[in-house]
């Protein structure tokens, strides 16, 4: 009897105590792959636990999630959102969009809110990435990581110990192949295809070049930035010319490159981090013998930079008392551990240090510590500029012309500036 | 505009045509390899496993064929979500395409008025603004009504352009049940809604069940519309899961991808084989307005 | 969008409220107004929406839009690539158009010689027309994959011809773009043609006959020209096709490599989608609107006068 009214009397106390703390209604926007409602059943599952979780250690809030299409739909609704004043409380956003979302006032600085220590944890280029005058606007859990796939078996067949670092080794490498009826490189050059730009990039960079200035005006056509641009092109003109590239790249994206790569015609194919576990359940071969390398450079001596871009969770809410809630949230989803776990449910990459070095899969993994290389490598977002994807888009569009021979890698420089700069112009004018 | 009501074409007196040649036989091996040719690559490769599929010389005959594409396809890969939807989309819109495509179609066999030829010339018309045209709008309207990535999107649109095709088809079969029912309907009291619901339409089962049989195919093949407006992962159909698999975020592996293939193609061609002598003589009714 | 439809569409509807005392809800409008109100919704408010869209620099990167009068037909009349894609787009359609007419009317013939199993090759011919678009395009991108497993390699290879590129050659993607999209409109002029065959009054062949005609005077003289308005209406529809198909070339070459095989309707999906410039895509649109209002009209000219007979 006692012990039963001393339970009510808690609980009463309880109630009382937690009452003032109004319990918070927590509403978060995030993208369906990372949710409970992934289409991806593994992906589905963590989710749930965690959001279970993180409920039962926070009693006093309430979490509520809709759904936020990844694409460029999903800006237009966080904007159009703002605009109408009926932002949610934290979102996951594409890292592309943070510099748009903080100019339009909708992420909130987490500068109070994220430890020094914490942040620490987390890849340079990551927090370079989502810091804007000096305070960072999101948290970046995961990237892509794009590079040569290979097997190493077939490299140590040609007598190979390493994978060539320069389009020099590379071209004598695919002399011996040639032998075997296999060529040496295959990355998508597709015209408009957002990979084909992406494996330019990572060179281009490694070069020197830039897209941008700091005002966002384009820049990749001019003085230096053009001959690194030009290099490059004369880069994969040189790989087709020699027989070290099949022409067909021009025609391919990521995808329709890894039938060559399964029948064992080519020895390595550009291709990103994610679709890694894709191709061990193709090709079970390949979970014992499958390694990413970085690309081979036209200079020696120059490394390529790896591109960094994945998912952030932002903070949207003014309030600081729900700000605190969302912030938990946040906190909750990123943290090591936890975010170790999704991470390798998915299969994506972290850009957090003690998850490569604490997560079993991540650190034991033998292509996983392929990766672990090009992410203590140099790595860098894209230019998180409007005018950015008519870069991409007329950048790899002239890949075609140059690796056929019908335009000249100088001029294919000149072609793309002319297609992008009058968007430009449109874009300022606007 | 009769179409279909006794099947396939009957020959009619005085018409077609005069002597059959044999040397016809010559074509009929050239054509079954031009038709068949292409397709059977896909079909087979569904049973071949990965190893198989990726070693030269490629075969065509899978040498050790296996269903475990299938069984990877649905309950690995979730395959199965892709054909429910396309399977909900396609049945409503089958639903409410019958629905207001036989009412329509009822009036316009029941009732003479004005401009009754210029309103079935124009549905006509309007049918033929193609969904490329109508692409970006339709994404701008979806958007702004709050309906991307919904299956009610897709079932709007395809009940829209489905609907004059329809009254066309439908108009043919209820011009043939005499009118004479309705009036005696009408002499015993029954309304224009009741005669239509419980004479005209069970008399016209049949041409029912074809029409729906062709908005059924049609819907599930549509692909366009889907892609721009139901191209997220949960809602998408099945044209749009091969398609959008097929990139480097995929789940989707090669041999699967050709057994999705079969199974996406496989109930159309069902469908067809069920409904083809009537997709033949109505389309043949059709050219010979 | 309900002032739309009531000033367009539902013309009849408005005259019963004017001229009948009463307004009766039983009446055929009640039957008539919500079908033709769904498929004036979703058809012409569309094509009118776009109109207006075309007018406006409205892009999906921004928020808010303004009107910017002509500038982007302005744009797309002066953009470099017009050249292009307008060769590109009428080299496609002609010639799928051409090739879809000759070969369906041969094939129709050699369908419409009533042999003993000639109804299985019928369902077989049409075959290709049923499938789903994406699943043709895909089928026809692993035959012609440029790895030496694609299905086409290997049968060049059996004739000891070297390992094709097919994609990565812009005259060869082009030739394959034509010949799929060609194969799957086939049996769309075959059903056409056979309708038409089936219409030709025998007397005439027998006359024909009587008099000593050859087969090939027959069909010269009297098949052809009886077939006129058949072929007129199945070449119109067939160029309306070609000139809209956007999923077969979108799945195969993607107007890849480059832009050698962008067609106009690519050039739309990639404005509007890739670009995000939905006012720019819907300029295009627009401009296929007008070329599809032309076929429209020709279409119903054609059907109109048959249809009083």
């Amino acid at each position: 009897m006692i012990s039963r009214f001393g339970l009510m009397a808690a609980a009463s106390v309880l109630a009382i105590a937690s009452s003032p703390a109004v319990a918070v209604e927590l509403n978060i926007l995030v993208t369906s792959g990372y949710s409970p409602a992934a289409g991806f059943v593994p992906a589905a599952e963590i989710h749930q636990r965690l959001y279970e979780e993180f409920q039962q250690e926070n009693p006093d809030i309430t979490l509520k999630y809709e759904l936020l299409d990844p694409g460029p739909t999903g800006l237009q609704k966080l904007l159009t959102l703002a605009s109408s004043n009926n932002l949610p409380d934290a979102v996951i956003v594409d890292g592309q969009w943070i510099a748009r979302l903080v100019q339009s006032d909708v992420l909130q600085s987490l500068d109070t809110y994220w430890p020094a220590e914490d942040r620490a944890d987390f890849h340079p280029a990551v927090i370079d990435a989502e810091t804007i005058d000096g305070k960072p606007y999101a948290v970046m859990f995961q990237t892509g990581m794009r590079g040569l796939l290979y097997r190493p078996s077939t490299l140590q067949a040609i007598g190979l110990d390493e994978f060539p670092k320069t389009v020099d080794e590379m071209m004598a490498a695919a002399e011996q192949l040639k032998a075997q009826g296999m060529s040496a490189e295959m990355v998508p050059a597709k015209a408009t295809d957002e990979p084909s730009t992406m494996h330019m990039l990572a060179i281009y960079w490694g070069l020197g070049g830039e897209l941008v200035d700091a005002e966002g005006a384009p820049i990749f056509f001019e003085g230096e930035n053009a001959a690194h641009l030009a290099q490059v092109y004369q880069m994969y003109h040189d790989l087709v010319a020699s027989g070290a590239m099949l022409a067909d790249v021009t025609t391919m994206d990521e995808g329709a490159l890894r039938p060559y790569f399964y029948g064992g015609e080519v020895l390595a194919i550009g291709g990103s981090s994610s679709g890694v576990k894709q191709m061990w359940s193709e090709l079970p071969d390949l979970e014992n013998d499958m390694s990413v390398a970085p690309y081979p450079m036209p200079v020696a001596g120059t490394e390529p930079v790896t591109i960094l871009g994945g998912f952030a969770y932002g903070l949207t809410v003014k309030d600081p008392e729900r700000a605190e809630a969302a912030w938990k949230f946040i906190e909750f989803m990123t943290e090591s551990e936890n975010l170790g776990e999704v991470c390798e449910a998915l299969g994506i990459l972290p850009v957090r240090s003690s998850i490569w070095e604490n997560n079993t899969f991540f650190s034991t993994t033998p292509i996983m510590q392929s990766y672990r290389k090009l992410y203590d490598g140099n790595m860098k977002t894209r230019p998180a500029v409007p005018i950015y994807t008519a870069i991409s888009s007329a950048i790899s569009s002239q890949l075609a012309g140059v690796i056929s021979g019908a335009i000249s890698p100088e001029d294919a420089v000149l072609a793309a500036r002319d297609a992008v700069m009058p968007e430009y112009e449109r874009q300022t004018t606007r | 505009m009769t179409i279909a009501q006794q099947g396939a074409p009957r020959r009619r007196p005085g018409r077609g045509p005069l002597d059959p040649n044999p040397v016809a036989y010559i074509f009929y091996p050239l054509l079954i390899l031009a038709v068949l040719g292409p397709l059977s690559w896909a079909l087979f490769g569904g049973f071949k496993n990965a190893n198989e599929l990726f070693t030269y010389p490629p075969t065509i005959w899978p040498r050790s064929p296996t269903l475990q594409n299938f069984f990877d396809l649905f309950q690995r890969l979730g395959f199965g979500n892709y054909i429910w939807n396309t399977v909900i989309v396609s049945f409503f819109t089958v639903l409410f395409t019958l629905f207001f495509g036989g009412l329509a179609a009822y009036a316009l066999s029941r009732w003479d008025f004005r401009y009754k030829n210029v309103l079935l010339v124009a549905l006509l018309g309007l049918q033929l603004i193609p969904s490329t045209v109508n692409i970006v709008p339709y994404y701008m309207i979806m958007n702004q009504l709050g309906l991307l990535n919904t299956h009610a999107a897709l079932v709007i649109i395809y009940t829209a352009t489905h609907i004059p095709i329809t009254v066309w088809v439908l108009k043919g079969f209820f011009d043939t049940v005499p009118r004479s029912l309705d009036e005696a309907a009408a002499i015993d009291g029954c309304s224009k809604w009741r005669t239509y619901w419980s004479i005209i339409m069970p008399l016209s089962l049949p041409g029912l069940s074809v029409a729906g049989f062709l908005i059924f195919v049609s819907a599930w093949s549509e692909f366009l519309v889907p892609l721009v407006i139901a191209s997220n992962k949960d809602v998408a159909v099945a044209s749009v899961g091969l398609f959008t698999f097929f990139g480097p975020d995929s789940s989707m592996s090669y041999p699967a991808l050709l057994a999705a293939t079969l199974v996406t193609v496989i109930p159309v061609v069902i469908g067809y084989f069920f409904a083809q002598r009537y997709i033949v003589s109505g389309l043949t009714a059709f050219a010979e307005k | 969008m309900t002032t739309d439809i009531h000033a367009t569409g539902a013309a009849p509807a408005r005259r019963v409220s004017a001229r009948r005392p009463k307004f009766r809800l039983n009446g055929y409008f009640f039957f008539l107004f919500p079908g033709v109100a769904i498929v004036l919704s979703m058809t012409l408010f569309p094509a009118l929406y776009g109109i207006y869209m075309s007018l406006t620099n409205i892009n999906l990167g921004y928020v808010g839009s303004s009107f910017v009068g002509l500038d982007n037909y302005v744009r797309f009349f002066t953009s470099p690539d017009l050249g292009l894609i307008a060769r590109n787009t009428a080299l496609f359609v002609a010639c799928c158009v051409v090739l879809q007419a000759c070969i369906g009317l041969a094939v129709a013939i050699l369908l419409n010689q009533r042999l003993p199993g000639h109804q299985i090759m019928r369902s077989m011919t049409i075959l290709p027309w049923v499938l789903p678009s994406v699943v043709v395009g895909l089928v026809f991108l692993q035959i012609f994959g440029g790895s030496r497993l694609g299905f086409g390699n290997y049968v060049l290879s059996l004739f000891g011809i070297g390992q094709q590129s097919w994609f990565s050659d812009p005259v060869l993607a082009m030739t394959i773009l034509i010949a799929v999209c060609t194969w799957r409109g086939i049996p769309f002029s075959v059903i056409m043609f056979l309708g038409g065959l089936q219409t030709l009054p025998r007397d005439a062949f027998e006359a024909a006959t009587i008099d000593g005609a050859s087969r090939w005077q027959r069909f010269r003289y009297i098949t052809l020209p009886m077939l006129r308005p058949i072929m007129l209406i199945s070449v119109i529809m067939s160029t309306g096709g070609a000139l809209n198909s956007l999923d077969i070339p979108l799945a195969l070459t993607g107007g890849g490599p480059g832009n050698a095989t962008e067609l106009i309707a690519i050039s739309l999906y990639k404005q509007s989608f890739f670009h995000l410039d939905i006012g720019y895509g819907a300029t295009i649109g627009t401009i296929m609107l007008i070329a599809n209002l032309v076929l429209i009209i020709l279409y119903l000219a054609v059907l109109q006068p048959r249809r009083e007979n």
